[in-house]
Order: structure tokens, then C-alpha cells, then sequence
């Protein structure tokens, strides 16, 4: 496996970093996005232990910049985040054409990256799937309310999780814990009984699912216990995103005791196996529907 | 002014370091080379940007420089063998500062570190020699401590994690994300650059934020071996030593930027 780095875009354009398996395979390449500002090596590194996984399974893999994150120039545009890095990722592709004769591309995204990875896939004929790590949401979903909602329920969670937890009392008792935050979270729970709370609204998947569904684009979603994106799920789609259970290229994944941006080790593996296995899966299933 | 646009690219054996040269922009320019040495570990994460806006801002004053990733590290190649890392990685300061100097022509080097890549900076160049300029800031005077604050931190975050109970076995493996071998543990702990023995540069430029430990002795060690040292601190938060859960949360320390800036212009006046 090498390494190769690249400009594309022309000029002082976006610096990438491909990653070339020593034995190639007719597979899609496969783009890595940023996980908000962090750099093209992801949060944790984990984008380089997940580019060099999928290099060991024959993908060609591009992870990159987009403008003003890491080595890339800033960009003067005035386009939001996800139109920008989206217009972004498809000069890389076009550049991945030119270049590696890539006609196939399958999208990688965490956090923010996981709603650029989705925008991609709905609105870009080229790519055959998406991972979507902690995100993947339009932003016409990711209502200030509901970001606040998931917020106060990933607290609920939090502190459910610690109430016969010894050493946490200890330290509460103690002084020793965050005391801002737990009578913030303290503040919220007894307010919460006296305000008339909204009606729930019929979890629905968006209708462009349908669309993805039918153009064959297959979605691997990926949440972590530890980050707030799963309860946005949930009140977007219902109990472990159930309102997608009807598309079955549409899959779900829950990784248990694993944070937002993936700092256990054990929990690097895991995400590197699933993503592994899904993207070979993916490709052998888009192949019989070729044949 | 402008900077000159900057260069990535693989150099070095088996073209595995990963490096960005930043030439000199558009001043009049000195022939003197600067080889950025990142932090390590979830420092680097945080460190990125300062050293890019760094580097961009030393360009600008005229300075050839090249920040590079050690090996295992950012974008460069794992290493083969993960024996003795501080050796490793001080070798492949080494390269970076023959890639400078054959490629540029340079004719001083300096040698410009936070964290732990400015101890293996003052390493390297006293291994070496023929460094004209350390730049030191907040370095790690004794590896031994900076690796129990490190197992500290990871353990205060454990316990706030929902990863709690769900921790790698026996002797820390792993801090905040990254592994941690054996042979990195017992290289931390034998470094000390109080028990320096030969003289690492001419000139030392330590610059100090509340966030560092200290690096007195150290420094101490260094002029008796006949170091100009120059301390300067600066009151400004160290962004990377920061923990937080947001993603992307990165600050740029311009304060510490300037003062070093500052530093290698009069040196080099």
C-alpha cells in the first residue's frame, strides 16, 4: 500500500492524501470527509486506520481537505458549509475521473462530514453508497429545537447510566464533579414537568429515500452511544430509527459504550471491521445487480 | 504579506514522512531552514492549525520551512519496527533537516518544537549537531511526568465517558485515542533533558504559556553547555491541551505565533 499526496481543483487547490492498495480491484473509491475542523487524518487518526483497511480490501481511497480545514486554501464563497464542501467534493471526483478513472465512489463522513457523505449521495449520481458515522441528516432536519432536544436527552442518558454508579456519587458528594453541569442538568429535569411539551410528530423518513432506494444507493448508518446524533435519530425517525426499517439498503448500526468521535481503541477496530465489511458487502451486492 | 503557496508531499526512505514545505514568500530570503516538529497523540490533533498558521506566518518573514509528520504520526507511514520510538522519530528529524538543506540550500537550520516534539528537537540536534537554533515551547523537560499527566487525563475522561467500564486491560495501551506501546512508555521515561551532554544549539528560544510545566533545570542544563537561552512567556491558554467532546474545536494560539515569529526574525535580522 503507498501513499500519495495531491492537489486538486487547480492551483493552490485542496490537498488530499490517496491511499493506493497494493492489488487494486474493480471497486468504487472511496472519499473520506472531515469530521467538522479537524484534518484530513480524522478525529483520533482513525480516518488513516480506516483508509488503510479499505486499501487491504482493494479501494482506492482519497481522504482530503475541504477549504480552510487543514493544508486546504479557505475558500471566498459565501455558500453554506454543507453546499460549499459538497460543490467541494465534486471537483475531487471529478478529479478522481480524470485521474484514477473513477466513475464509482462511495462517500465517508463523521459528524459534519456524515451530512455532507448524505447530501452526496442523494444529489450526486456517482456515488454508490454512503457511511454515515454520527450524523447524516439535511439540514432542514437539524432544527435548533430538535439539536436541543437530543442535547438534553443524551444528558438524560448520561446521568441515568451513573445513578447507582458509586464513584460518581463520591465525586458529586465531594465537590469533585462538573457541579455547572449537573445543576444545569438538574435545572432542565425539574422545568421540564411544568412546560406544555409539543405533540410528538409520526417519525417519517424523507421522501428522497425512496429515490435512493430505488437508484440502488445503499446508506450505512453508524451511531455511538456516546454521542447526541443517536437521539437526534430517534426523534427524527422513532425508536432505533424504525421509520427507515422499509428501505433495506438503508441499514442502522448502535455501537454501545463507544463516544462521538470513536477514542477507545477497541472501538477504532470495531468501526473499522463494520465499515470494512459493509463496503465489500456493498460492492459484491452492486456487482450481482449489474451482472 | 502573501505566503508562497505551500508543497505537500512524501519524502525521506521509502518516501514515508509526510511534509508540507513552505518556501519563502515574497521578501527577500534567508537562507535559513525551519523544520517544524509537532506534539504527539491528541496534542498534534489540536496542534495542527497553530503549526500551519506558523508556518505560513514564517514564510512570510522569509524562512524555507517544512513541517513534517513523524513517522506513525498524521499522514506518514506506520513504522516497520515500532522499537525504541524516540530513536525513530529523532532520526526522522534528521531527514527532515537533510530534505531542507539538499533541497533548498540552506544554511543554518533551526529546529522549532512544542510538547514533545520540541524535547526530541533539543534531542536530535544534540545527537546531530550542526544546528544553529532551537525553538523550544513548553517543551517536556522529563517524560516521566508528561506520561502520568497523560495517563491522568485519560483516566478523567474514561470516567466521564459512556465508554466507562469498557477500558483496555493492564498497563495503559492506549491515551485519549492513540496506542501507546511498551517501548514508547520506557523510552518516555528515561527522558530527561536535565542529563543533556552535549550542547543541542547555539541558540535556545524557550517560549513558556500557563499550560506548560516548566523547564527550568532543563534550560539550566543547556546554557552550562554553553546555550545562549532566551525565556519568553507568554500569558495565552494552550489550545492543545484542551479536552473537550466537540469535534473540530481548535483555537489558534497567534500570541505564541508572534513571540517566536518575533524571536527568529532578530536572530536572523
Amino acid at each position: 500500500m503507498t501513499q500519495r499526496a495531491v492537489r486538486m481543483g487547480g492551483g493552490a487547490g485542496l490537498v488530499g492524501i490517496v491511499t493506493e492498495p497494493e492489488a487494486p480491484l474493480d471497486r468504487p473509491m472511496v472519499l473520506l470527509l472531515n469530521a467538522g475542523m479537524l484534518h484530513r487524518v480524522g478525529p483520533n487518526r482513525l480516518h488513516v486506520r480506516l483508509a488503510d483497511r479499505l486499501a487491504s480490501l482493494g479501494f482506492r481511497v482519497l481522504r482530503f481537505d475541504f477549504s480552510g480545514i487543514g493544508d486546504s486554501p479557505t475558500s471566498d464563497t459565501s455558500a453554506s458549509f454543507v453546499d460549499r464542501s459538497m460543490d467541494e467534493a465534486r471537483i475531487v471526483m471529478d478529479f478522481a475521473s480524470c485521474k484514477y478513472e473513477a466513475n464509482r465512489f462511495v462517500s465517508i463522513g463523521l459528524c459534519s462530514g456524515a451530512d455532507v457523505s448524505y447530501g452526496l449521495a442523494r444529489d450526486d449520481d456517482r456515488v454508490a453508497g454512503a457511511v454515515l458515522i454520527n450524523g447524516g441528516f439535511a439540514e432542514a432536519d437539524m432544527t435548533a429545537q430538535r439539536l436541543a432536544e437530543a442535547q438534553e436527552r443524551i444528558q438524560a442518558r448520561f446521568y441515568k447510566g451513573r445513578m447507582f454508579d458509586k464513584g460518581s456519587w463520591k465525586r458529586l458528594l465531594t465537590l469533585q464533579s462538573d457541579m455547572g453541569a449537573v445543576g444545569r442538568t438538574l435545572k432542565r429535569a425539574l422545568r421540564k414537568p411544568l412546560e406544555k411539551t409539543a405533540e410528538p410528530s409520526t417519525p417519517r423518513p424523507p421522501a428522497e429515500l425512496a429515490r435512493l432506494q430505488t437508484r440502488g444507493v445503499q446508506l450505512l448508518r453508524i451511531y455511538s452511544e456516546g454521542s447526541f446524533t443517536w437521539d437526534l435519530l430517534q426523534l427524527l425517525y422513532g425508536a432505533n430509527g424504525e421509520a427507515l426499517e422499509p428501505f433495506p439498503r438503508h441499514r442502522v448500526e448502535f455501537l454501545p459504550h463507544v463516544d462521538h468521535v470513536f477514542t477507545p481503541l477497541w472501538a477504532q477496530e470495531q468501526l473499522v471491521d463494520l465499515v470494512g465489511r459493509w463496503a465489500t458487502e456493498l460492492d459484491a451486492a452492486q456487482s450481482d445487480r449489474i451482472g | 504579506m502573501m505566503p508562497a503557496p505551500s508543497e505537500p508531499y512524501y519524502f525521506g526512505p521509502d518516501e514515508a514522512l509526510f511534509g508540507v514545505y513552505h518556501p519563502p514568500g515574497d521578501v527577500e530570503e534567508r537562507p535559513v531552514g525551519i523544520v517544524l516538529c509537532y506534539p504527539l497523540g491528541q496534542e498534534y490533533m489540536r496542534a495542527h492549525r497553530a503549526f500551519v498558521q506558523m508556518a505560513k506566518r514564517l514564510s512570510a518573514e522569509g524562512f524555507h520551512v517544512l513541517r513534517f509528520d513523524f513517522s506513525g504520526c498524521g499522514d506518514s507511514a506506520d513504522p516497520v519496527d515500532d522499537g525504541e520510538p524516540l530513536h525513530r522519530w529523532q532520526d526522522d528529524i534528521g531527514v527532515a533537516i537533510e530534505e531542507l538543506v539538499e533541497g533548498c540550500g540552506v544554511e543554518q537550520i533551526v529546529l522549532c518544537g512544542l510538547r514533545l516534539g520540541a524535547s526530541l528537537a533539543t534531542l536530535a540536534a544534540a545527537a546531530r549537531g550542526g544546528v544553529d537554533g532551537l525553538v523550544l515551547w513548553d517543551p517536556i523537560p522529563r517524560g516521566a511526568p508528561y506520561l502520568d499527566g497523560l495517563v491522568e487525563q485519560h483516566a478523567a475522561w474514561l470516567r466521564d465517558s459512556f465508554a466507562k467500564g469498557h477500558a483496555s486491560a493492564g498497563e495503559a495501551t492506549e491515551i485519549l485515542g492513540f496506542p501507546v506501546s511498551t517501548a514508547l512508555r520506557d523510552d518516555l521515561r528515561g527522558l530527561d533533558l536535565g542529563q543533556l551532554s552535549r550542547c543541542p544549539a547555539e541558540r535556545v528560544l524557550a517560549v513558556d504559556t500557563p499550560g506548560g510545566i516548566g523547564s527550568g533545570p532543563a534550560l539550566e542544563r543547556m546554557g552550562a553547555l554553553g546555550a545562549q537561552v532566551e525565556v519568553c512567556v507568554v500569558d495565552e491558554l494552550p489550545s492543545w491541551t484542551k479536552q473537550t467532546d466537540e469535534v473540530g474545536n481548535v483555537a489558534v494560539p497567534v500570541r505564541v505565533i508572534e513571540a517566536i515569529v518575533a524571536g527568529l526574525g532578530q536572530w536572523y535580522a
